[in-house]
């Protein structure tokens, strides 16, 4: 598969929403704007209930739109929930390496989705983030272990070097194309290539 | 379900999903106080619906402001009170609310966005104009007057 950012102006064949989750200061926000603008803000702001941004990928030459949810993680938003998680066909739940507490959350975040989401095989991954600071407190084998007991994609990134996220983005959105019934195929005549010989081993593997 | 940014003031919510907020909210009216949180969801549901609703959403949530102790959810209500200003095209007042907000967060990107999207529409209503612009910090100013005092220190 081959999945890029261009935009050709092509009209896309299906439309997913992908949603980030996860507990506040995790780095949700930063690998949003990573993926979707190629910034990052070392002052981030807080982000105010729920931003979003939409975006396009191309996957075999046929192109993917994007809208990507991201929520801001805090407790007085909670009776909104419902309606983020609606029609979510991706979910990106976030930790941050150095902090344990955000890691122990995660188990948390990820009862969440499953009271929530609609499509009961909406496809989860578990985002490790801030790689590249000092002071780590999850290393990534509990990383691998959890996400492996909750059959999800991992992967390890840097919101902050870009280390990952294009990746994560891309084997979220591959894994999602995969699954059938998932997502509605606005342009029937599209067929997925079946080249994505790559044995699921649940982790990030480009 | 979609949205793109400038969507923030056109999105409409599903009318059974405010019934419910409406309904929490009540309950908690009749049983003494409505909790902060039951209020802020209506308040945030109300403000995407019809405009008598958005009118009183901004009553609520001008109301919570008030009685915020604490900065974090001042600045979420502030910005829902641009919005809500914004779709009544009361654009001074929501262009004042985001200055009192970027006064004290210049990084925040998501209300630097609102107000671009604001000023255009202005632009587009052939609204914008020096003698327009800077009113709004008259209007809200008493009841902002306080808001962010100690975050601006
Ligand atoms: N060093 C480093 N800092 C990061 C990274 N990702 C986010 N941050 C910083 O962590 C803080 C919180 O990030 P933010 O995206 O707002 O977190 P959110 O609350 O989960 O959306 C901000 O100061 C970011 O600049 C990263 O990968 N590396
Ligand atoms: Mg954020």
């Amino acid at each position: 598969m081959t999945l890029t950012n261009d935009d050709d102006g092509e009209k896309p064949i299906t439309t997913l929403k992908i949603l980030i989750i996860g507990e506040s200061g995790v780095g949700k926000s930063s690998l949003m704007l990573r993926f979707v603008d190629d910034t990052f803000d070392p002052e981030q702001a807080a982000t105010i209930g729920v931003d979003f941004r939409v975006t396009s990928m191309l996957v075999d030459g046929n192109r993917v739109k994007l809208a990507i949810w991201d929520t801001a993680g805090q407790e007085r938003f909670r009776t909104l929930t419902p309606s983020y998680y609606r029609g979510a066909q991706g979910v990106i739940c976030v930790y941050d390496v150095t902090s344990r507490s955000s890691f122990e959350k995660l188990e948390h975040w990820f009862s969440e989705v499953d009271t929530y989401t609609t499509k009961g095989d909406a496809v989860k991954m578990v985002v490790a983030n801030k790689i590249d600071m000092a002071g780590r407190e999850v290393s990534r084998e509990e990383g691998i272990k959890f996400a492996k007991r909750h059959r999800t994609l991992f992967i390890e990134a840097s919101a902050k070097t870009k280390e990952g996220v294009q990746c994560a983005f891309e084997e979220l959105i591959e894994k999602i194309l995969q699954t059938p019934g998932l997502w509605e195929n606005d342009r029937p005549a599209f067929r997925l290539g079946q080249n994505t010989a790559r044995q699921d081993d649940g982790y990030c593997g480009c | 379900m979609l949205m793109d940014v400038e969507n923030v003031l056109d999105e409409r919510i599903d009318p059974y999903e405010l019934e419910r907020f409406r309904d929490d909210y009540e309950r908690g009216i009749k049983t003494g106080a409505p909790t902060v949180a039951a209020t802020f969801c209506y308040a945030h549901g109300l403000i995407k619906s019809t405009k008598q609703d958005v009118n009183e959403g901004i009553r609520l949530l001008e109301d919570l402001l008030r009685k915020e102790p604490d900065e974090m959810p001042k600045r979420d209500y502030v910005y829902y009170l641009a919005i809500a200003n914004a779709r009544l095209k009361d654009y001074d007042r929501a262009l004042a609310y985001l200055d009192v907000l970027l006064a004290v967060e210049t990084h925040n990107r998501q209300a630097r966005e609102l107000k671009e999207i604001i000023e255009k529409k202005m632009k587009r209503e052939g609204l914008l104009g020096a003698a327009v612009i800077g009113g709004g910090a008259v209007l809200v100013g008493g009841l902002l007057a306080a808001v962010f005092a100690a975050a601006r220190r």
